[in-house]
């Protein structure tokens, strides 16, 4: 939902200029194809027989398929272009009103209330009357901006399935492509070379087969991908799982670059392409949470708003992690940008890091696990965990973690490997950076302060109870401290005490404590800081 | 040339079909992320609303769209020109092939 402050703060018309963009560029289409129905069908006219049959009816297809794409991006600026006008128009319609309440000694609070003081109480009455209608206007403002963006929202999702759509067909006509087939030949000359016994092992071919995939565009992906066999595929990933390295033979990919190899295809490949690689390479979703099972939710990636506010733990005990990604953006809000990408595919790709500290994009498919209520079992962007309402990135940096963070016993990724951690590790995964574990005893909430001001993130691991009713290990007035748990530093207060930060969520009963430097020593085992 | 019913052409026109459909397609691969750039600036002009994500996949999902389609008709333009080079070289070789076997009739009838 867009808030007062952010209808308020909005610039339209990047809506307005993003709809002139796509206006030219649909109308580039049209002429694209309008040349080639003149300057290369135009010129094949004293061309005959079978081959021509064929490229001409090739290049009557890519005329058709042009001025689809001129209909279907113009159609996107009609999108964009009445959103700009309506938002521009509840815009105005805000602020006017604003201004109307400040004219009339109302003030504006930033979540939209409107409230007056006024020493005459023979006033009160006239002075709610106009606070109201002030009111009713911000509100009516605000409902016509959300109006206005659901339905874009909803408009532009089904231009994207109509593009995506469009791409796997382009891929099917692209199979013969000679990058494709070179590609393709490449592939299997490396497989099989992969699959004989060399004496320094296979991984040199196989990171040629990842270098192969790299090098293609999406289509082209689609294209390589539906020229394999299914026992191709599993053949490599047979050989990709098969790491072992004895002397100067080295098989298998390791851990990062198998994950990168796989997803290298699974962000790219349409709709189909990802069921079959899911249902071909069984461990490409990592097994869910005990009683769930995955399904597609039906609610948002994002709000367009990513928050530290979203991150709220589920049935797994990945606080160590969670703590992490919620305390790292309320230091540092841009750590979220660019952190988890949508693909055209309906997947989904997150930033993790190895542990050199390279970035890595894991992509994983789009359903999350969901419990018999039809909750997220793990974390979810709101406290009561609809999968059909909340926000769900932070579920995907989960469910990435679950994936990537390190492989089970049997060499399967699962929810089950992400329980119970110490922070460290989820700083390390997470942000890139090095971190370092100390006693709480030997905390000072001073260091505490200095770092969180230069945008570090700080973690409290609490020591641990009996699981049951006593999971508070320490009350004080301001809150209940959850004993085997971790928090994230949110502030430190003038008298020193620091502000501690749930993993659980922002709201409820136990969604902040404060604590004082005594009190971090005292309950605290762990403290871990970044460097 | 030609060939009766079974086949006319003139390879120069394809040879100039061919390089004209790959300069269209050169330039729609040209223009590549000038969609998605737009999808950047709404999204930061409009932080908190739900079609600003909604925006980028579609962006990203027509400039993958239009990048096939500058590289199918590129394909289709190399191909177009190659096809001028190989009736050119069967007419040479069926030429060729003629000229050899008028010769070695002649050397038998003299």
């Amino acid at each position: 939902m867009v808030t007062f402050v952010q209808l308020r703060d909005a610039r339209p018309s990047s809506l307005a200029e993003a709809a002139e963009t796509w206006e030219l560029r649909a109308k580039d289409m049209g002429r694209r194809a309008a040349e080639i129905e003149a300057e290369v069908l135009g010129l094949l006219t004293r061309w005959s027989g079978s081959a021509s049959q064929a490229a001409i009816q090739k290049l009557n297809e890519l005329v058709e398929k042009l001025t689809d794409a001129h209909t279907a991006m113009q159609h996107v600026s009609d999108i964009l272009d009445p959103a700009g006008r309506a938002i521009t128009a509840a815009q105005a319609d805000l602020v006017g009103a604003v201004e109307y309440a400040h004219r009339s000694g109302l003030t504006v609070e930033d979540d939209g209330s409107v409230s007056w003081l006024d020493w005459n109480p023979l006033e009160w009455g006239k002075d709610r009357e106009t606070a109201q209608h002030a009111s009713d206007l911000i509100q009516d403002a605000l409902r016509r901006a959300n109006e206005a963006d659901a339905e874009a929202a909803a408009d532009l999702r089904v231009a994207q399935f109509v593009a995506q759509d469009k791409a796997s067909v382009s891929a099917l006509s692209m199979s013969d492509d000679p990058q494709v087939e070179k590609a393709v030949e490449g592939f299997h000359e490396l497989l099989d070379e992969a699959g004989s016994f060399e004496l320094d092992g296979n991984r040199d071919k196989l990171q040629e087969i990842t270098n192969i995939i790299q090098c293609l565009s999406p289509t082209e992906r689609e294209a390589f991908l539906a020229q394999l066999s299914d026992e191709d595929l599993r053949t490599l990933q047979q050989h990709m799982r098969g790491t072992s390295d004895v002397l100067w033979r080295e098989n298998g990919l390791p851990h990062w670059e198998r994950l990168d190899l796989e997803s290298s295809l699974l962000s790219a490949v349409s709709g189909q392409g990802v069921d079959r690689l899911s249902s071909v390479w069984s461990q490409l979703q990592p097994t869910p949470p005990e009683g769930s099972e995955y399904q597609k939710p039906g609610g948002p990636l994002d709000d367009g708003d990513r928050s530290w506010r979203d991150v709220d733990q589920g049935g797994v005990g990945d606080c160590w992690a969670l703590a992490t990604l919620a305390g790292k953006g309320t230091q540092d809000p841009s750590f979220y940008d660019g952190m988890v990408r949508p693909n055209p595919n309906g997947t989904v790709s997150i930033r993790l890091y190895d542990d050199d500290g390279n970035p890595h994009w894991l992509t994983v498919t789009g359903d999350l696990p969901v419990n018999e209520n039809g909750n997220l079992a793990g974390a979810a962007g709101d406290s009561d965990h609809n999968a059909e309402n909340s926000d769900n990135w932070p579920a995907y940096v989960e469910k990435a973690l679950a994936r990537g963070y390190e492989d089970g016993e049997d060499g399967t990724s699962g929810y089950e490997n992400i329980n119970a951690d110490w922070p460290d590790q989820s700083v390390e995964i997470l942000t890139g950076g090095e971190a370092h574990n100390i006693d709480a005893t030997d905390v000072s909430t001073a260091d505490i302060g200095r770092r969180i001001d230069s945008g570090q993130v700080v973690i409290i691991s609490t020591e641990g109870v009996d699981n049951g009713p006593d999971m508070y290990v320490h009350s004080n007035e301001s809150g209940n401290l959850v004993g085997g748990h971790a928090y994230f530093v949110k502030d430190v207060l003038p008298d020193g005490r620091v502000v501690l930060g749930n993993p659980w969520g922002p709201d409820g009963p136990d969604g902040e404590i404060i604590l004082s430097q005594e009190e971090i020593r005292e309950y605290g085992t762990k403290v871990t800081m970044e460097g | 040339m030609s060939a009766g019913d079974g086949f006319q052409v003139e390879p120069e026109d394809l040879r100039k079909a061919g390089d004209n459909a790959t300069d269209i397609g050169d330039r729609l691969l040209r223009d590549r992320d000038d969609l998605a750039a737009t999808a950047k600036s709404v999204s930061g002009g409009l932080d908190g609303f739900a079609l600003t994500g909604a925006f980028s996949g579609c962006a990203q999902a027509w400039e993958d769209e239009r990048r096939s389609l500058g590289r199918e008709t590129r394909v289709a333009g190399e191909r177009l020109h190659g096809n001028a080079g190989t009736y050119e070289e069967a007419d040479d070789a069926a030429r060729a092939s003629l000229d050899a076997t008028a010769g070695a009739l002649g050397q038998a009838g003299g």
